[in-house]
This record gives structure tokens, C-alpha cells and sequence, in this order.
């Protein structure tokens, strides 16, 4: 239980007595036990953080000090070195998986160790022999190899590694578009993993970590393996990504008491959204993807179809019939292929930018009306922050007089203050 | 039985992992000491790379030679370079092709420029791993002697090179810093 939720529930329990609900003796007895379990969890927590840290630091300097390139070591001592790290690191793990696998800081510090004796082993190898620059070449093998550890260990460290370097490496491989696909064979090999870690606590703190880094490096894997088949479909592929990421997010982590952190995929996907449309609102995208003709590949526009497909099948989901604001979420992807049916025809470009300024206008709208339904000043701020933008926006597009923009921005910061003074003053009412 | 069968998977796994720097290291070194010897002149400049310390990168004065007879090369495909060496015992490439010569030593490259029926091409080797607190007085050495009396030796084998040493006139590059500090 989290420190917060344990001191609420001290402030709890004297009314709970009160009430005649939980005898005095109970109190103390519920008391004791959060007690001692928060203090527990205190200090495996910062042992954990820094048995880690160690690994890490560890791990670091030994590929620093083997960068140094000594001169006087010989090949055999070199390839001894680069063995021998290996093996010790391995030694440690082997001697976790047997005998010290209830304890989450060994485990967490011996495979990251190892996941960098790994890559240090294999970089040794290059300095040795002065092997020409193929870094996307060890950062796949390094991590093809590093795969088995966080299922052997049921480490969450070297987990994160895995993900940054196998981003790293596709980000960095100069291959063919057909070579970049290999991005999905190291993909598959984590998600048992990642879908294990979320069927057992999807609010704990290693899959909290784990699924705001998956799902950022997700964007990153579809937006550099499908650009080739995508083409001009990129625009309709995020729209898709950032939908699905936010409705898996209401769908599925649906506890009311979260923190921020653990909003991962509703946090990531509505800012997703609201970029994405406030980007479609703009001239220049247009007036870009009518230049040319629509360029997707069969492959991509299949990629599109499956994409729109899960879509459709979350906002069955998701949407009840009295949210207009989620309702509008799922129009996002349908409104961006009409955007590009209108962009194929020869309609003018404007109705398109129209269309889109009268959605984002309605996304802002609808999202402020239900922050004052639901009394929440935050997400009020959100929408006025929504409408703000889309204004500021469209005054770099047009051009507008001095006195006119002044009287806008005025009017925009009353509004601010208007609305925030109204939502407060109802909570108090709401309150007494 | 769970305990048992993860502790022998993981035997497994580290068998695996340790396979790789050995292979890795056998591979090169049967290169080493089987592969043919040739010496290449070069021009080095000096970058820096984080994993693996500092190191002089290597370009090459000869990187071009001539497109075999009825062979269609494209930009940035891999090719085949054979090797030949001149007069002053100094290595470049006799042939590029786009099959695999069935005689005579080669190298795998890559096509970076075609003209006319001339190709350049990237050698598969361009660095030589310098001590860090060297490699900077290694790379001005270099620049003073580029292309007049700077070479590295090379092993040729089964289309890989290893660069064995980098040498300035008759002294290898550690060599020339120590008498020349």
C-alpha cells in the first residue's frame, strides 16, 4: 500500500471506532500492521535502488576501463579478459537462479551485470580485432542474447534495457527496409514477459516503469519499420497508435485511485490525441499530402485496415452512448480518412482544415463542459489549455490585425479565470 | 522440478551467451593466422566511440578499381573486390565483380560511387583501436604522413580482412609515438 493510502487510512480509523464499526483494539491491530509493512517496504525498496545502481555503476566502469584500449595486453590476455568477465557475471546469476531467487535485489543486480558483461564482452571483441563500424550489429546481438534474462531472473532492469536497446538499434541500423522488420522478432521475444509482469500487477511499480518506456518505444518501432509501407499513411497510422494506446488505457487500468504514473497508456494516448489533431488542423499538413499523390503500399493500407479494426472494436468498448468527449476520441481515425479522401479529390484544401478546426474546437468544448460536470479543476485547466492552443495556433496561420489579437488573448485569459472561479466556488458549494 | 528445469535453462542460456565472444573471437583470429597478408596506404582521422574507446579511423587511398566485363554494379550493393598487390609490395584492387572471384584473394565490399566502368567501394575494415591518451598524437602523426609513407597490414581471407597493424615508413604506429614524443 502506498504512503499515502496508509495515512489516510490512519485518519480513517479514529472515525471508523466512532461509528462503533472497528473495536479500539482492531484499530491499534491495523495500525501495527501497516506499520511495520510501510517501514518494510521502505527499506527493500532503497536496498533494491541501490544494489542496483551498484550493478549498474559496475557494469559501466568495467566498459570504460576495457575502453581504454591497453596497449600492453595481447591478444590472449584480451580474449582472456573478455571471458573471464563473462563467466564471473554468469557464475553470480547461475548462483542466484539457485539459491537467491526470492530476493528481488540479487536477482535485479546479477542479470543487469550480466546484460553488460554481455555487451562489453562482445565490444572487447571488436577493439581486439578492429572491427569496422557496425554498431546496429552488436546492439542486435547484444540484445538477442540478453532476451532470456529477464524471464530467467524475473529481472525488470535488464527488461528496460532490452527495450532502449532494441529501439537503439533499429533507430541506428542502416539496413534495408526488409532488415528493419527484424525489430519484431526481438519484440515477440518480450512481450510474454511484459504481458506476464501485467497479468500479475499491472499497478506495480516494474510494470508501471516498464509501460511508459513500451509504450514510447512502440511509436518508435511502427514509425521507423512501417514508414516505408506507410508512406503518406503516417498520419492515420498515429492517429490510430494514440487512440488505441488511450482506450487500452481506460479499458484496462480502470482502479479510480491511481496515481499520475501509473496512467502510463491514458496519459501517453491523450496527449497523443490532442497533438495529433492539433496538428491535422494545420494548413501545411494538407497542403503537403495533396502535393503529392497518396502514397501507401498495399501492405500499409492492410496495416491501416487492422489498425482502424482494433480501433472500432475498443470504441465498442469503451464509449458509453452519454460521453460525447470519447465519442469524439473514436472519430479521430474516421475523420483523418475522410481528410485524406477530401485531399485524393479535388476539394479545396480549407474545407479539410475546416473540418479538422471544428473537431479539435469540439474536442476542447466537450472536454471543458464534462470537467465542469464532473467538478474537476485539472482537467478543466486541460481543456482551457486545449482551446488556448488551438487559438495561438491559427494566429500564426492567418493573419489577424494587433488590436484584434489583443482583444483574443484578453478575452482568452478572463475566460481562464472565469471558469476556474465558477468550478471553485461549485466544489465548495458541492462540499457544504 | 519449476526450480530445477529455470537453473538448467539458464546453464543453457550462458552456454549461449558465451558462445558468442568465442566464436566471434575464432572466427577472426583463423582470419589472422590463416588469411593472406597485404599492406594498404591510408589517411586516418580520429573520432571517438563510447563503447569502445578511441580509435583512428582508417580511409584508404586505393578504394576504386575497375567493373568486371558485362556486370551491371548498383549503388550500395555488395560486390566483390579482388586483391592484387604492385610493384612496392602495396595492396589494391585489380577487379570488381559482382560474383564471388572463384580465384585469387578478395573482399566483400560495398558500391559507394560508379563511373563510367570504375567503382568505389567501402573496404570492410576502417578503424584501428588506439590506448585513448594515444590515439589523438596517433592521429596527427598519421595526418603528417597520410598518403606518403602511412599503411596498415592487412589479412585477407574468404572475403574478410583484420587489420593486423598500422604502420608509419617501417615502424609501427606505437613504435613511431615512442620515438617520436
Amino acid at each position: 500500500m502506498s504512503r499515502k493510502a496508509v495515512k489516510w487510512l490512519y485518519g480513517e480509523l479514529p472515525k471508523l471506532v466512532d461509528e462503533g464499526i472497528l473495536s479500539e483494539e482492531n484499530a491499534e491491530k491495523i495500525k501495527a500492521y501497516y506499520n511495520v509493512n510501510g517501514q518494510k517496504m521502505g527499506r527493500t525498496a532503497s536496498t533494491f535502488v541501490f544494489g542496483l545502481i551498484g550493478a549498474v555503476l559496475i557494469g559501466l566502469g568495467i566498459i570504460l576501463l576495457l575502453g581504454h584500449n591497453w596497449d600492453t595486453l595481447d591478444r590472449v590476455s584480451r580474449a582472456a579478459i573478455s571471458i573471464g568477465i563473462l563467466v564471473l557475471a554468469e557464475l553470480i546469476a547461475g548462483f542466484v537462479v539457485k539459491y537467491k531467487m526470492d530476493r528481488a535485489v540479487w536477482r535485479e543486480s546479477a542479470a543487469t551485470f550480466l546484460m553488460l558483461a554481455l555487451g562489453s564482452s562482445i565490444a572487447l571483441i571488436g577493439q581486439t580485432y578492429h572491427l569496422s563500424d557496425d554498431f546496429a550489429g552488436f546492439m542486435y546481438l547484444w540484445m538477442l542474447f540478453s532476451i532470456p534474462l529477464p524471464y530467467l531472473l524475473r529481472a525488470h532492469a535488464p527488461a528496460v534495457m532490452y527495450l532502449v536497446g532494441s529501439t537503439v538499434w533499429l533507430a541506428n541500423t542502416a539496413e534495408t527496409n526488409s532488415d528493419k522488420q527484424w525489430i519484431w522478432l526481438l519484440v515477440a521475444a518480450f512481450l510474454p514477459y511484459y504481458w506476464n509482469l501485467l497479468r500479475s500487477n499491472r499497478y506495480a511499480n516494474a510494470a508501471v516503469i516498464t509501460s511508459w518506456i513500451f509504450i514510447i518505444c512502440s511509436y518508435v518501432w511502427c514509425g521507423i519499420a512501417f514508414s516505408k509501407y506507410m508512406g503518406q499513411g503516417y498520419l492515420l497510422e498515429f492517429a490510430c497508435l494514440f487512440v488505441i494506446t488511450f482506450f487500452g488505457g481506460v479499458h484496462w487500468f480502470t482502479d479510480a485511485s491511481l496515481s499520475v504514473g501509473q496512467k502510463s497508456f491514458k496519459i501517453i494516448g491523450f496527449l497523443g490525441v490532442v497533438g495529433i489533431s492539433l496538428v491535422l488542423t494545420t494548413n501545411e499538413v494538407w497542403r503537403n499530402l495533396a502535393r503529392h499523390p497518396l502514397a501507401i503500399d498495399t501492405l500499409g493500407y492492410f496495416l491501416l485496415a487492422a489498425a482502424l479494426a482494433v480501433v472500432i472494436r475498443l470504441s465498442t468498448l469503451v464509449v458509453r452512448r452519454d460521453d460525447r468527449w470519447m465519442a469524439l476520441v473514436a472519430a479521430l481515425p474516421l475523420l483523418t480518412v475522410i481528410g485524406y479522401l477530401m485531399g485524393c479529390s479535388q476539394i479545396a484544401i480549407s474545407w479539410i482544415v475546416l473540418l479538422f478546426n471544428v473537431y479539435f474546437l469540439s474536442l476542447s468544448i466537450t472536454f471543458i463542459i464534462r470537467a465542469i460536470r464532473q467538478t474537476k479543476q485539472g482537467e478543466l485547466n486541460i481543456g482551457m489549455l486545449m482551446l488556448a492552443a488551438l487559438i495561438l495556433l491559427r494566429f500564426f496561420d492567418i493573419n489577424f490585425s494587433f488590436i484584434l489579437r489583443g482583444t483574443v488573448f484578453i478575452m482568452l485569459g478572463g475566460t481562464f479565470f472565469a471558469a476556474n472561479l465558477i468550478l471553485s466556488r461549485r466544489k465548495k458549494e458541492g462540499v457544504k | 522440478m519449476r526450480e530445477k528445469l529455470k537453473f538448467n535453462l539458464f546453464v543453457v542460456v550462458a552456454v549461449l551467451q558465451l558462445f558468442v565472444p568465442l566464436y566471434m573471437m575464432w572466427h577472426w583470429e583463423n582470419i589472422l593466422t590463416a588469411g593472406q597478408q597485404y599492406y594498404w596506404r591510408t589517411a586516418p582521422v580520429d573520432p571517438y566511440d563510447a563503447l569502445r574507446g578511441r580509435y583512428v579511423r582508417l580511409s584508404f587511398k586505393e578504394m576504386k578499381g575497375k567493373v568486371a566485363p558485362e556486370t551491371h554494379l548498383q549503388y550500395g550493393q555488395t560486390a566483390y573486390a579482388s586483391i592484387a598487390a604492385d610493384e612496392n609490395g602495396y595492396a589494391y584492387i585489380s577487379l570488381v565483380s559482382a560474383a564471388q572471384p572463384e580465384t585469387g584473394q578478395y573482399l566483400k565490399v560495398k558500391v559507394i560511387y560508379l563511373k563510367g566502368d570504375t567503382a568505389s567501394v567501402q573496404l570492410p575494415f576502417n578503424r584501428f583501436y588506439m590506448r585513448e591518451d594515444l590515439a589523438s598524437s596517433a592521429e596527427q602523426a598519421y595526418t603528417r604522413a597520410a598518403g606518403k609513407e602511412g599503411a596498415v597490414a592487412v589479412r585477407v581471407k574468404d572475403g574478410l580482412g583484420v587489420v593486423e597493424e598500422l604502420y608509419i615508413g617501417d615502424k609501427t604506429i606505437t613504435e613511431y609515438l615512442r620515438e617520436n614524443k
